[in-house]
């Protein structure tokens, strides 16, 4: 047998029915107490509490639905905002071009004089500002698996 | 240097006027949309709602009875249910978050100051000889306008593209928000109907032979009632919080060919404005339930 899931309004239409029949047994038993006898006030008091419990279960039912249904729309909106998180990293990039281009002129102004002070406070300046290449690429590389067998000798 | 020198009187006869109109044509001040991302990511992050909700099953049980063992591990069992929608629902509040927060950035009219970058890179040009001093001047005015047109006319296209590609999924995510707020005014609902048997069935044995604890209790019930409906009302300032987010981005992408106009951005300005009453509404709520 097939289960039939119901739509997100209707788990909400379910819960508040359920509270409501709950709560009209509820007078129901308060307004017939002396009449219903002990064993019969509990089975009604356990049924209450069953369509109350019904009612969260169907609450909760409700929360699920949408996001199993919304997993592919949030996934669109964090594709596009990947993409301006990326021309924004671009115009940060250009600001970082700039200061770079300025150390390099630095540099390329300073060899000519001969002066190994402004040469030496000219490099440190450009490569302050510039990744360490090599250091990168090992990094890359150690995050590699290790070779599962030995070489021959 | 001479060629620098006829390139440079080049520049000034012929381009920089039209360097002019292009930065004067091309920058427009889209502050109110940068208002309106800041204030949209801001009221995205609020989660409150979303941490009552999946506390919502372990409060209910201050409205069972101590001995009532079976019924508080029901309550046991449904707070663990709806565990595992936590990271989901974080999830919708992050992606509308970030998603707001990178059109204000796209929108904002600061971030480069490249008289200050621009400055240094031409005084080096200057003084070692790539251009005359004479020049440095001129050079550092036409090329800071020039940074800036061509930095502003990039960021507002780009502020365009993505209105336009995440105007769908964002109605669609906020869409899905508003009915997930239905969820939650719903575990309220069952909450108050918890309490509320809890409490007739209190006053329905009290006022037979405890009169003084009836009373107390009958006084509390009042408070109670409206702890639920304060709470309920803050759900219902978020959903129109929600609701006019969606609607200031759509009238965006309506728009979207003429982001910069003036009756645009004053439009983008009201919908702001109704979106911080809105949400005012929600922070006030939350902490009048904290005190």
């Amino acid at each position: 047998m097939s289960t039939v899931r119901p739509t997100h309004a209707e788990a909400i239409a379910l819960a508040r029915q359920f509270r409501e029949a709950s709560a009209a047994l509820r007078r129901f038993r308060h307004a017939h107490e002396e009449d219903l006898g002990e064993a019969r006030e509990a089975q009604f008091k356990l049924i209450e509490q069953s369509l109350r419990d019904a009612a969260r279960d169907m609450t909760t039912a409700a929360v699920g639905i949408v996001i199993d249904e919304g997993k592919s729309s949030l996934a669109a909106l964090a594709a596009v905002t990947d993409d301006a998180t990326a021309v924004l990293d671009d115009i940060d990039g250009v600001k970082k071009a700039l200061t770079v281009a300025t150390a390099l002129l630095g540099l390329a102004a300073a060899i000519p004089t001969g002066n190994p002070k402004e040469v030496i406070d000219a490099f440190k300046k450009l490569r302050d500002l510039v990744p360490d290449r090599a250091k990168m690429q090992q990094e890359k590389g150690d995050a590699r698996a290790a070779p599962t067998h030995k070489l021959d000798a | 240097m001479q060629k620098g020198f006829r390139l440079l009187t080049l520049m000034q006869r012929w381009v920089a006027p039209a360097l002019m109109a292009l930065a004067l044509g091309g920058c427009a001040n889209l502050e109110a949309i940068k208002d309106f991302g800041n204030l949209s990511a801001d009221s995205a992050r609020y989660t409150a709602l979303t941490d009552a909700y999946l506390a919502s099953t372990e409060m209910s049980k201050r409205h069972t009875m101590r001995k009532d063992e079976a019924q508080r591990a029901k309550l046991t069992a449904q707070g663990q249910a709806r565990q595992p929608h936590g990271v989901q629902l974080r999830l919708y509040h992050r992606g509308v978050s970030e998603y707001m927060a990178a059109l204000a950035a796209l929108a904002a009219d600061e971030v480069v100051d490249y008289d200050g970058q621009l400055g240094p890179l031409i005084d080096t040009a200057s003084s070692s000889g790539m251009i005359g001093a004479e020049q440095a001047g001129p050079v550092r005015a036409m090329s800071t306008l020039l940074a800036d047109a061509v930095t502003n006319s990039y960021r507002q296209r780009e502020l365009t593209r993505l209105i336009a590609a995440g105007n769908a999924p964002l109605q669609q995510v906020v869409a899905d928000m508003v009915r997930i707020m239905a969820g939650f005014d719903s575990a309220i609902d069952d909450e108050a109907a918890l309490y509320q048997a809890h409490y007739e069935e209190l006053m329905h044995s009290a006022s037979k032979t405890e009169p003084v604890a009836a009373e107390l209790l009958w006084r509390e019930h009042g408070a109670t009632l409206a702890g639920f409906d304060q709470r309920k009302r803050a759900i219902a300032s978020y959903i129109q919080t929600l609701k006019k987010i969606s609607a200031a981005h759509q009238s965006l992408f309506d728009q979207r060919d003429r982001i910069s106009d003036k009756e645009v951005l004053a439009q983008v300005k009201r919908y702001t404005r109704e979106i911080r009453a809105a949400y005012t509404l929600v922070r006030a709520a939350g902490k009048s339930q904290q005190e």
